[in-house]
């Protein structure tokens, strides 16, 4: 069952298309990673399925009701990401009874537990965290209110690497116990994908691609082996990346434009290696041409 | 599928004014702060005449409301545009809210404030009294009841009426464009139009003062309810 259904959906800010005729649905109970690049329009995309602003034009529906200022989508949505703020008058602990207050799942208990892991004051106030004290608070704030759709922007911003290899594992579990739709935005794909149930990638404010993972790491491929050999496959298919030396060719590819089988490849002495998720994200949102070296060339 | 929480927007609001009267009492302990500052410390005395015949001389002063409910008023009016800032308004994300639940809550918070600040505003006053009385050692005059039910209530109604129009002006603010221009003109035009007949206004009994001020405040109460449900919010 869907519970997010987005149908050419756009968003202008002044002559900023931030979204562009953006039509995609995600079905409940599944952790979803919305990735790309800064300024891509992930941002834009959470935030109208939160609620808080409104499409430029098209539709967007949670829960089956647009979501925009609408009290049934935040009674069943939290969104989570480094701006979260409270009030200068609470500390941690008293931010811990107003969740309680306010969210009818909310569990106490694996807050205190969580916090208490994460060496977390709770007499401190939320503004007098660190960065990464921060992220750690907000992320056990979002997990703990169990909201049937969590939205996770950035959660790991700032925390140092074991915290977030465990905190990853935290939002495992806490999916397994209650299971729920989880958005995550994140620039560590790699640390993330052991998690990912599906990737909906967005460059430009449009979705590139929306598939389970495995399916999104196999729509790129590396292809390597004696220039002569390549030339004529690359003439034929949509080539991402290549670079040439010594007369040997490397080049990434989309799977889904090579009509030749992988022995037969491997016969002419190419070499194929798949990707990670991470490199395929990077390869499909690249521009083209796009080389650092250039510049400095 | 986990079910889906159903909360009526009754429930959130109810929620939302609970907290929001705790977490802002400071603006109470400012006012607090303001009277003594204004009412009792900085205006020494009411306004005083005199005359004189013969051996015969009368000096008198009057001692009114009037500082207290200026200071209250315009306390009400920092205080809503406050609840209308950003601050409060990224706050209002951390749980469950809508902008009109937002909205609905912080008039709520108003009124109650409101109510409260009348009542801090009359104990400023008799502790001014008592001042005097002490200070001065003179006879008074206690014109029919010392604060009459009707002095309440204007007193209320101007300073619910200063939180109604700091709340829509905060609120417009924030609001779209194509609100906020012509309901910044109307306020603008309604402040002209007050000043231009304020004296006929003031003439007319506290009753129906207090009537045309409450009129007016709901009036605002429900533009910002209106402006709150079309507005965007970001945390950026």
């Amino acid at each position: 069952m869907n519970i997010i259904q987005c149908e050419d959906l756009s968003k202008s800010f002044g002559r900023r298309n931030a979204l562009q005729h953006v039509t995609c649905a995600i079905d409940a109970e599944k952790i979803i990673g919305i990735i790309g690049r800064n300024g891509a329009g992930k941002s834009t995309i959470l935030n109208i399925i939160a609620g808080y602003i409104k499409p430029t034009s098209g539709s967007c529906k949670v829960f089956n009701e647009n979501p925009f200022n609408n009290i049934q989508t935040a009674a069943n949505m939290i969104f989570i990401d480094d701006r979260l703020s409270f009030s200068d008058y609470l500390s941690l602990e008293d931010i811990l009874k107003f969740g309680a207050d306010f969210y009818p799942n909310w569990q106490s208990e694996l807050a205190y537990r969580m916090l208490d892991y994460a060496g977390l004051d709770l007499t401190a106030k939320h503004q007098q965290l660190s960065k990464g004290q921060l992220a750690t608070f907000n992320l056990v704030y979002g997990l703990v209110s169990r909201c049937a759709l969590t939205i996770l922007d950035e959660p790991m911003n700032g925390m140092d690497e074991a915290i977030r290899t465990d905190f990853y594992r935290a939002i495992l579990k806490e999916y397994l116990a209650f299971p729920r739709t989880i958005l995550i935005t994140s620039h560590h794909l790699q640390e993330m994908e052991s998690i990912l149930e599906e990737i909906l990638l967005i460059d430009k404010g449009s979705v590139i691609a929306h598939a389970p993972l495995d399916e999104f790491k196999e729509q790129l491929i590396s292809l390597s082996g004696p220039s002569d050999a390549l030339a004529d496959l690359l003439s034929e298919t949509e080539v991402y990346a290549q670079t040439i030396m010594a007369g040997m060719t490397s080049a990434i590819v989309d799977t889904s434009k090579l009509f030749v089988s992988e022995d037969l490849l491997r016969s002419k002495g190419i070499n194929i290696s798949h990707l990670t998720a991470s490199e395929v994200c990077k390869y499909l949102t690249s521009k083209e041409g796009s080389d650092i070296d250039a510049i400095f060339d | 599928m986990q079910s889906l929480t159903n909360i009526s927007l009754k429930t959130i609001v109810k929620k939302q004014v609970k907290w929001k009267a705790k977490l802002y009492i400071s603006a109470l302990s400012s006012l607090v702060i303001l009277q003594i500052i204004f009412g009792i410390l900085l205006s020494s005395s009411g306004s005083t005449s005199g005359y004189g015949r013969g051996n015969l001389s009368v000096k008198f002063s009057i001692y009114s409301l009037d500082m207290f409910l200026i200071v209250s008023a315009f306390w009400a009016f920092i205080v809503a545009i406050l609840f209308t800032t950003k601050a409060y308004r990224i706050d209002d994300l951390s749980v469950i809210s809508s902008r009109t639940s937002s909205a609905i809550a912080n008039i709520f918070v108003m009124i109650i404030y409101s109510f409260i600040a009348v009542i801090i505003m009359i104990s400023t006053f008799y502790l001014k009294v008592l001042e005097i009385l002490l200070a001065e050692k003179q006879s008074f005059i206690i014109e029919n009841l010392f604060i009459s039910p009707s002095i309440l209530l204007l007193c209320f109604s101007s300073i619910c009426l200063f939180g109604a129009i700091g709340l829509l002006l905060g609120t417009s603010f924030k609001g779209p464009t194509l609100i906020k221009v012509p309901i910044i003109l109307l306020l603008l035009i309604f402040i002209s139009l007050v000043s231009i007949n304020l004296n006929s206004l003031m003439m007319l009994p506290n009753l129906i003062i207090s009537v045309i001020y409450l009129f007016v405040s709901v009036l605002c109460f429900c533009l910002t309810i209106w402006i709150a449900d079309k507005s965007e919010v970001s945390r950026k």
